[in-house]
C-alpha cells in the first residue's frame, strides 16, 4: 500500500505532506511521556509488518496493521506511522521522500477513523462488541488506505473507481486477515493489560 | 531489562513508576514477537515494482518485476529523451514482464514502468550505452558485410579508424575474435547481474534490524525530549 514516487502530481503531494505534518504535530502533542514506549513498539510492528506477505486471493498483499495502530494510539498513529515509513524508504525503498506524506496520509487517517469510530466500544465489556469493534477497525485501515490511493490518483488519469475497484479487491483478503489480527490483539490486550486500550483523547 | 535502563537513563525516578514498568515490559515482549517475525519472515513482499535494462546491438532490452520477483506481465511502458523529456514510444510488457524496441535516437532514454495503482519505476539507459550499443551494431552491420558467420559483437571502435593495411585487417580481426569470445564469457555474467539486480530489491534482515535500531533510537530521543520537560515541570512545581 505505498505509492511509488513520480506518480502523483505536485498538488496531491503538496496537500499529503500538509495534512500528515498536522497530523504528526498533533500526535507528538498528545503523546506523553508513559506512551512512548508503546508509540515506539507499534511503529516497529508497522515497519516489518509490510514484509509479511499474505498469500491469499488474486494478488498476495502484505499486513499493514493501521487499523490496531489507530486503535491503540489514536492521533500519536500519525508520528509512529511517519517513523516507520521514512525509514522504509530509506531502508527497502517502498514508497519514497517526495510521497512520504501522501503514503503517510492514506495509511494514518483511516487509522484515526478506526479509532474515532471504534475505540469506544472497546469499553464494552461485552465480549462480542469488543471482538466486532476490533475486527471492523482493522478492515476500515485496509480499506480507507484503498479508497485513499483511489482518490490521490484520481488527478494521474487513472480513474478513482476502477483504482479503488482493484485494489479494494486485491485487498479483501488482507482486510478480513487484518480484522482477525486486529481482534486477537485487542481481545489479548483487553484482557492481559486493560488500561492501554484507555487512549488519551 | 534493557529497556528499564534505557528508561532509567533518560529520568531516573521514573522507572519506579509501576505503571510505566508494567507497560514497558508488555511492550518489551511485544517488541520481541515482531522482531521475530520479522526474522523468520522468509517471503517478503510489497508492491514495490522494478525495472532494469540494458541495450544490445541496437536494441534495448527492458524488464518489469516486483519485489518479490514475479514479473510485472502486461504492464505499460513509455520511453522518453531523458534530455528533451520527449515522449519517444509507448508499448506493454509480454508475459514474462519483458519488452524490447529498437534504439530511436542517440540520446539518454529514460525507461518508465507503469504497472497500476500507484506502482512505477524507471531506468535510465546513460548516452553512452545507447551509442555504444548504436556503434557496435554499425560495427556488427558492416563486419557482417565481409564475414556472414559474425557472432554478435560490442565493439567501440568506429569504421572509420580502420584502414585496408593488411596489418590493421588482421588486428581487427583479432578483435573481432576477442569481442565474440568476451561477448560468450560475458553473457552469464550479465545473467547474474540481472539476477543480482533483482534480488538488491528484496529487505535484508540487515536492514529490517537496522530499521528497528533506527525506531529505539528516534523515539529514545523523543522520549529524552519528554523527558526533560517532564522534569522541569516537577522543579518548577515542588
Amino acid at each position: 500500500m505505498h505509492i511509488s514516487e513520480g506518480v502523483l502530481s505536485a498538488p496531491v503531494l503538496v496537500a499529503g505532506a500538509v495534512f500528515s505534518a498536522a497530523g504528526v504535530a498533533i500526535g507528538l502533542k498528545k503523546m506523553r511521556y508513559e506512551r512512548i514506549p508503546e508509540v515506539a513498539v507499534l511503529s516497529s510492528a508497522f515497519f516489518v509488518a509490510s514484509l509479511i506477505h499474505v498469500p491469499v486471493g488474486p494478488s498476495a498483499a502484505h499486513l499493514v496493521l493501521n487499523g490496531l495502530l489507530g486503535l491503540l494510539l489514536g492521533w500519536m498513529a500519525f508520528p509512529s506511522i511517519v517513523v516507520a515509513l521514512a525509514l522504509q524508504a530509506l531502508l527497502f525503498q517502498f514508497g519514497g521522500f517526495t510521497v512520504l506524506g501522501v503514503n503517510t496520509f492514506l495509511m494514518a487517517f483511516p487509522a484515526l477513523v478506526a479509532y474515532l469510530v471504534f475505540s469506544p466500544l472497546l469499553k464494552s465489556t461485552h465480549f462480542g462488541v469488543v471482538v466486532v469493534a476490533a475486527f471492523f477497525s482493522g478492515v476500515t485501515g485496509i480499506a480507507g488506505g484503498a479508497i485513499l490511493i483511489g482518490v490521490a490518483l484520481v488527478f494521474t488519469g487513472e480513474g478513482f473507481l476502477n483504482v479503488a475497484k482493484v485494489i479494494l479487491l486485491a485487498h479483501a483478503p488482507i482486510m478480513v486477515i487484518e480484522g482477525m489480527i486486529t481482534g486477537f490483539c485487542i481481545l489479548f490486550l483487553k484482557r492481559v493489560k486493560p488500561e492501554i486500550l484507555e487512549v488519551v483523547r | 531489562m534493557k529497556n528499564g535502563s534505557l528508561f532509567s537513563f533518560v529520568s531516573p525516578g521514573l522507572w519506579n513508576e509501576r505503571r510505566v514498568r508494567r507497560s514497558v515490559a508488555a511492550m518489551a515482549a511485544a517488541a520481541a514477537l515482531s522482531l521475530l517475525c520479522g526474522l523468520f519472515v522468509r517471503e517478503v513482499e510489497a508492491h514495490k515494482v522494478n525495472i532494469f535494462a540494458y541495450a544490445q546491438e541496437g536494441k534495448v532490452f527492458a524488464e518489469g518485476y516486483f519485489v518479490d520477483g514475479s514479473k510485472a506481465k502486461n504492464s505499460a511502458i513509455e520511453v522518453f529523451d531523458q534530455r528533451t523529456g520527449e515522449k519517444l514510444l509507448s508499448g506493454k510488457t509480454d508475459d514474462d514482464g519483458r519488452f524490447s524496441f529498437q534504439i530511436p535516437r542517440p540520446s539518454p532514454l529514460k525507461i518508465v514502468l507503469i504497472a497500476g495503482a500507484g506502482h512505477r519505476n524507471e531506468y535510465v539507459l546513460s548516452e553512452e550505452e545507447v551509442k555504444a550499443a548504436l556503434s557496435s551494431l554499425h560495427h556488427f552491420v558492416e563486419q557482417g558485410e565481409k564475414k556472414p558467420v559474425g557472432a554478435p559483437e560490442k565493439q567501440r571502435e568506429t569504421p572509420g579508424v580502420r584502414s585496408a593495411a593488411s596489418s590493421c585487417e588482421r588486428s581487427e580481426e583479432l578483435e573481432a575474435i576477442i569481442g565474440r569470445v568476451v561477448d560468450s564469457k560475458l553473457q552469464p555474467v550479465l545473467t547474474i547481474l540481472v539476477d543480482l539486480q533483482e534480488r538488491s530489491g528484496k529487505p535484508r534482515v540487515t536492514e529490517v534490524l537496522g530499521g528497528l535500531g533506527y525506531i529505539v533510537g528516534i523515539f529514545g530521543v523523543i522520549a529524552y525530549f519528554k523527558g526533560t520537560h517532564r522534569q522541569k515541570d516537577r522543579t518548577t512545581r515542588p
